[in-house]
């Protein structure tokens, strides 16, 4: 039976931070790409909404 | 394994959860890799000019903590200054992107002005985008056109349905007029971008994250919640929570926020991605248009008749030139840093900024200092704002927040930058 071609695997997601756990004493991560998980809204001119972008004062 | 350390470097704007004893034994160049601490500074080419217009100090509302004393006076800018100041702001054209606001008092009840800036500058050519701060009574008309020109929308909504007609009554017949609750549902159900605005006082403190789920309901996905600036209508009335409380609910609120899909601001972690270390653009590209022709720093301190004016306006357009005419002494609120020697060692330094000069003068009188309030709202939520982006990365395990909230804070000192 032929068998399709699996896709090569990378070090992605949680195999990422397992890797950097073996090189190193702890794991580390980028602020931007979780704080929308967490709930937060942060001014951010890289963001794609223009609320972030150009949030500047608490009004 | 537990964690027991969390670093954070406000240079590379990263978090590394580590062991407790790996965390202790970490050397300055093993953390520095871990955080990806290059030295460089990276600084954007974007270059964004804003002006904001108080586009009247008339209003719907009575809302009894307005620190501007909205509907009081009446005061409308006439569309010939705004254009003409905007002609003189825009001239040299060194920026990417014009960012103009539209305030108030009720910004829609000067609709001819928000019209003919917008339709000035699209006849220029000028790469502009439009936000404005609404109470949310608006005639469907008008929504429908700014949501057509792609408005970035501000709702002020307090909470729920009692709340909000609490602390945000009607002054006057809003006949024909869509409410607060409507304009959100029909801004969201449009694609438009928008956030709300949660005032917090005594009142809507307790079930601030019932109030986001509220909202929520209603289509918002972004919610700014700030307590009560104790100005204007604010100094008596309603009261303000306090430090420890509010903070304890704010975090309930962004622990409900994530839950439902909703990002929440607040000023003690807003600037978490920047580097200026300021809390603001005021003094910085950026001018405030009064509805008289003042030129403020600030959209709180709108007119000669605010209690730190001297600080804040900085001019006013003159009808015989037709220009701004800058006052000898201008405002130092761009000089806005922190001073104090506890901010040095301030794990929340970089992004608070010092704090809001106007809240800084309205609670102490000193534009640089921000008093004990905003500063332990600060202290209290910036760290758990770290944990719970640590929680949501996959690098610190679930935890429980009434536990988990319980950190101390460890800005680095001479002997931790220099331990090898």
């Amino acid at each position: 039976m032929k068998r399709t071609p699996q896709p090569t695997k990378t070090h992605t997601g949680s195999k990422a931070a397992e890797h950097q756990k073996r090189q190193s004493p702890g794991i580390a991560v980028d602020i931007e790409s979780c704080v929308s998980k967490a709930g937060i809204g942060v001014k951010n001119p890289r963001s794609a909404s223009p609320v972030m972008r150009d949030l500047d004062c608490q009004n | 394994m537990g964690y027991a350390w969390l670093f954070f470097s406000p240079a590379s704007k990263r978090v590394a959860a580590l062991g407790r004893r790996q965390g202790e034994e970490a050397t300055r160049d093993q953390l520095a890799a871990l955080l990806k601490i290059s030295g460089d500074t990276p600084h954007s080419a974007y270059r964004k000019k804003q002006i904001g217009f108080i586009n009247t100090t008339d209003c719907l509302l009575s809302c009894v903590y307005c620190f501007n004393n909205g509907g009081a006076t009446r005061n409308y800018l006439h569309p010939d200054i705004a254009i003409n100041v905007l002609n003189e702001f825009t001239a040299d054209g060194d920026f990417d992107q014009l960012v103009v606001k539209f305030f108030g008092g009720e910004p829609t009840l000067n609709m001819e002005l928000i019209q003919k800036v917008v339709g000035f500058l699209e006849d220029r050519g000028v790469p502009a985008s439009y936000h404005i701060v609404t109470a949310g009574y608006v005639a469907k008309r008008d929504i429908e056109w700014m949501v057509e020109k792609r408005f970035v929308f501000t709702i002020s909504l307090d909470g729920d349905h009692d709340v909000q007609r609490f602390q945000r009554p009607l002054a006057v017949a809003a006949e024909g007029l869509m409410s607060p609750e409507h304009s959100l549902a029909y801004i969201a159900g449009a694609g438009a971008s928008c956030k709300v605005r949660m005032t917090v006082t005594n009142v809507n403190v307790d079930r601030l994250p019932q109030h986001v789920a509220y909202l929520h309901n209603l289509g918002a996905e972004i919610i700014h919640i700030e307590p009560v600036t104790l100005a204007g209508r604010a100094t008596h009335g309603v009261g303000r929570p306090n430090a420890e409380y509010f903070s304890q609910k704010l975090l309930e609120a962004i622990d409900e926020g994530a839950r439902l899909g909703v990002q929440v601001i607040n000023s003690s972690y807003m600037n978490l991605l920047q580097q200026e270390g300021h809390y603001c653009s005021a003094g910085k590209d950026h001018i405030v248009v009064g509805a008289r022709g003042e030129i403020s720093l600030c959209y709180e301190v709108a007119d000669e008749c605010a209690p730190y004016a001297s600080r804040m306006l900085v001019g006013q357009y003159s009808h015989q030139t037709r220009k701004i005419e800058y006052h000898a002494t201008t405002g130092a609120c761009n000089a806005q840093h922190y001073l104090s020697p506890a901010c040095v060692t301030c794990i929340s330094a970089s992004a608070c900024g010092g704090g809001c000069p106007s809240r800084n003068l309205a609670d102490t009188g000193d534009i640089y200092n921000q008093g004990g309030y905003f500063c332990q709202i600060t202290r209290e939520v910036f760290p758990s704002v770290l944990i719970r982006i640590a929680v949501a990365a996959g690098i610190l395990p679930e935890f429980n927040h009434h536990q988990g909230d319980n950190h101390e804070t460890h800005a680095p000192t001479y002997q931790d930058t220099h331990r090898q």
